[in-house]
């Protein structure tokens, strides 16, 4: 029986970190959501602009499904 | 008188049997100098560009089998060539242990580079969309950042040409200046250095 997918699962699984070229070669930038921010405040951080909280969205597509709801300890990939 | 004759003959025959075993030398020694001319030429162009530093070994080590069998040393001769034979083959075997060597950390490199210059593109691209620089990373230290991408991008052309042309050391080496430009670029951009960029 095939392993049930835990669909709260956040950040980068196993396969995701090693998949093509290796563990050794990922350079994906991980923000661990902390209380009280929002995509907003995350993209004013590394990209010093909030209005490009999408970019984060975008690249967060397969664990937010609403920009305005991400949950504490919540794992982003940062593009 | 006799006594003359007799050591003049045996003279005469101690020469012979010298020179008889002489020329019973120089056949071997000749076709064993024909064959490790023959593995030492088949073996040179690769050992040069795999194992350069062994390449001059061969060389020295022919013209010195060359330089006895001259004089007329055909034992040493016979000898030298023998041994060289056998280097020959045993750099090829190392020839073809290092090409599978190369190959393989080209495989890697080549796989897990791309994507880690399409993470820096991808961050370039955004923060040259952005109205304000985040903190840390000043326009200079921008600017920097994207004459690096630029660079990289080019090394990694040249790198992927080099490989495609069958000089995996070139495509290596080219790989490896790569790898520390984009490490560079990562600190830069306040963006996390994978593992293999560290080394």
């Amino acid at each position: 029986m095939a392993e049930k997918k835990d669909p709260w699962a956040i950040g980068p699984t196993t396969d995701e970190k090693q998949g093509e070229g290796g563990a050794a070669f990922d350079a994906t930038q991980w923000h661990e959501v902390k209380k009280g921010e929002t995509l907003w405040k995350i993209a004013e951080q590394y990209y010093g602009d909030g209005n490009l909280y999408s970019k984060i969205f975008d690249a967060n597509r397969d664990v937010l499904k609403d920009p305005n709801r991400i949950n504490v300890g919540q794992k982003l990939r940062i593009p | 008188m006799y006594r003359h004759i007799y050591g003049f003959i045996v003279m005469i025959l101690a020469a012979a049997m010298l020179a008889a075993c002489g020329s019973r030398d120089k056949e071997p020694a000749e076709t064993a100098l024909k064959a490790a001319e023959a593995a030492v030429n088949t073996a040179k162009a690769e050992v040069s560009k795999y194992l350069p530093d062994q390449a001059a070994a061969l060389d020295a080590g022919l013209a010195a089998a060359r330089e006895k069998f001259n004089k007329g040393d055909y034992k040493g001769a016979l000898s030298d060539a023998q041994a060289l034979s056998a280097k020959a083959n045993e750099l090829a075997s190392a020839v073809a242990a290092k090409k599978a060597e190369l190959s393989k950390a080209w495989e890697e490199v080549s796989t897990g580079m791309p994507k880690v210059m399409e993470a820096i593109k991808s961050r370039v691209d955004i923060l040259s969309q952005s109205k304000k620089l985040p903190a840390g990373i000043t326009a200079e230290k921008f600017a920097e950042a994207k004459a690096g991408l630029e660079e990289m991008t080019k090394q990694w052309t040249e790198a992927t040409a080099a490989s495609t042309g069958g000089n995996l050391s070139d495509a290596l080496a080219k790989a490896t200046a790569v790898k520390k430009k984009a490490a560079e670029v990562l600190t830069a951009l306040n963006m996390p250095v994978p593992e293999a960029l560290k080394s």
